[in-house]
């Protein structure tokens, strides 16, 4: 029973009708993403394990707001991740501009810390997005994974704020032709 | 509006990284909803990010996810909204499920009406015997008593009739005197082995302190033959030679060397 696989919209349905496999599945299926997007946010194991705990309880709870129209399921658990973990930094008191540590230095760290379960099947796709370009690849960090505002990210990366959306906007088309190159390998 | 510049702005990629401005967000969901080509152009952005996570992706300690569980079910339960969806548990059964466990409950209850019906009487049966089994040791114990009893009262018979049988005894009437008239006793003695039995008939109840004596006459002098207990049959005496007659006293209790009070009655051989 608790190997039960989900669709995506049975899954959505299920967590509306309080399925507890469903939650259990979603944990399964998502924890993993969500917790390294925290892991790499806060930083702090400790932290890292009660933002996750928060997360699902919000995902719970917010369930019945998630639209599909608006966007996929894991776009709208990863914002939550996303959102949860930055909120968490700032009511520590926390300014995330003040993160003198590097985050790769950071993540490595934590990294040791558990038990990084990489897919196989990801251990190719790794090695592409480690070809980004280092620019891309830090600039989408610093939005993405740290919350700045494109304004913070201008400020700390010492470019022009038109530099910064031109910037992103060829990360992520470098990242879509990685994903492209991915798929039609395979 | 041009679909192809507001792609080209930035701004859907501002939006999946999440730095977009508040107003920004509002207008690209309008947007998205207008036009098929900016959502689909920013689908193909969010993939691409949803991608880039899980390249990040860490499992959590495996302690975690019960932790987690635990946690959204324990505000499941302090919820009262009804827009909350109530927990159900792993193990609980479906619908289906659900009618079979009925089936299974009627089931059950049946066997149990039947089982508790036979345990009550059994219960009550066994309660019954139990009742039973003490009568007829009751009555067993009353059976051999009185066995006991019959059969000691007929060793005495058969004990006092052998003597009776005996023509070596000589049986002695003691007839009632003046004091009680219709007083009468009997003596059995044997002048050969020297014995002497005694049988009470009828004698008036010997007052408080006081107690029948025995006599034997011997050569016109009484000599004490011991003190007479209540009781039927023939009663054993002290054994004596050569005597003439018996006779019965009331002394005070206990006896006395010489007779001194009231003859009841007397028997010559």
């Amino acid at each position: 029973m608790s190997n039960r696989k989900f669709t995506e919209e049975e899954l959505v349905a299920s967590l509306k009708n309080g399925d507890q496999h469903a939650l259990s599945f979603l944990y399964d299926n998502y924890s993993a993403a969500l917790f390294g997007v925290i892991v790499r946010i806060v930083e702090s194991q400790e932290n890292a394990e009660d933002v996750l705990q928060e997360v699902f309880v919000k995902i719970w709870k917010n369930i019945f707001s998630y639209d599909k129209s608006k966007g996929k399921l894991y776009t709208w658990l990863i914002n939550i991740a996303r959102n949860t973990a930055i909120d968490s930094l700032r009511v520590k008191g926390h300014k995330i501009k003040s993160q003198i540590q590097s985050l790769d230095n950071s993540v490595h760290s934590i990294n040791k810390q558990y038990n990084t379960a990489i897919h196989p099947d990801h251990i190719g796709l790794k090695s592409l997005v480690n070809k980004m370009k280092p620019e891309h690849k830090q600039l989408i960090d610093k939005l993405y994974f740290e919350g700045y505002t494109q304004e913070e990210a201008a400020e700390e990366l010492n470019i022009p704020l038109g530099t910064v959306k031109t910037r992103a906007r060829a990360a992520i088309s470098q990242l879509r032709e990685i994903f492209i190159v991915k798929e039609t390998v395979k | 509006m041009n679909s192809k510049e507001y792609i080209s702005s930035g701004i859907l990629e501002s939006y999946a990284l999440g730095s977009a401005t508040p107003v920004e967000r509002k207008e690209v969901e309008k947007y998205t909803t207008m036009y098929p080509e900016i959502k689909s152009e920013l689908d193909e952005i969010e993939k691409a990010m949803n991608m880039y996570t899980t390249q990040h992706s860490i499992e959590p300690p495996s302690y975690l996810k019960e932790k987690v569980l635990a946690k959204i079910i324990g505000v499941a339960n302090t919820t009262s909204s009804n827009a909350n969806p109530v927990i159900r548990s792993i193990n609980e059964p479906t619908q289906q499920s659900k009618s079979n466990f009925s089936y299974w409950s009627i089931a059950a209850t049946f066997l149990l009406l039947i089982s508790a019906t036979f345990a009550v009487y059994f219960g009550v049966k066994n309660s019954t015997l139990d009742n039973s089994v003490s009568t007829l040791v009751k009555t067993n114990t009353a059976l051999s008593d009185s066995i006991k009893s019959i059969s000691s009262n007929l060793a005495q018979m058969q004990n006092d009739m052998a003597i009776l049988k005996d023509p070596m005894y000589k049986i002695v009437e003691l007839k009632g005197l003046k004091a009680a008239p219709e007083a009468k006793a009997m003596v059995c003695w044997c002048p050969t082995d020297k014995k002497v039995y005694v049988e009470i008939y009828k004698l008036p109840p010997a007052p408080q302190g006081m107690q029948y004596q025995l006599w034997a006459i011997v050569d016109g002098k009484p000599v004490s033959e011991g003190m007479l207990t209540l009781g039927n049959g023939l009663h054993a005496m002290k054994d004596v030679d050569n005597a003439q007659a018996f006779a019965v006293t009331l002394e005070k209790e206990g006896g006395s060397p010489t007779p001194k009070g009231d003859m009841y009655v007397m028997g010559t051989i």
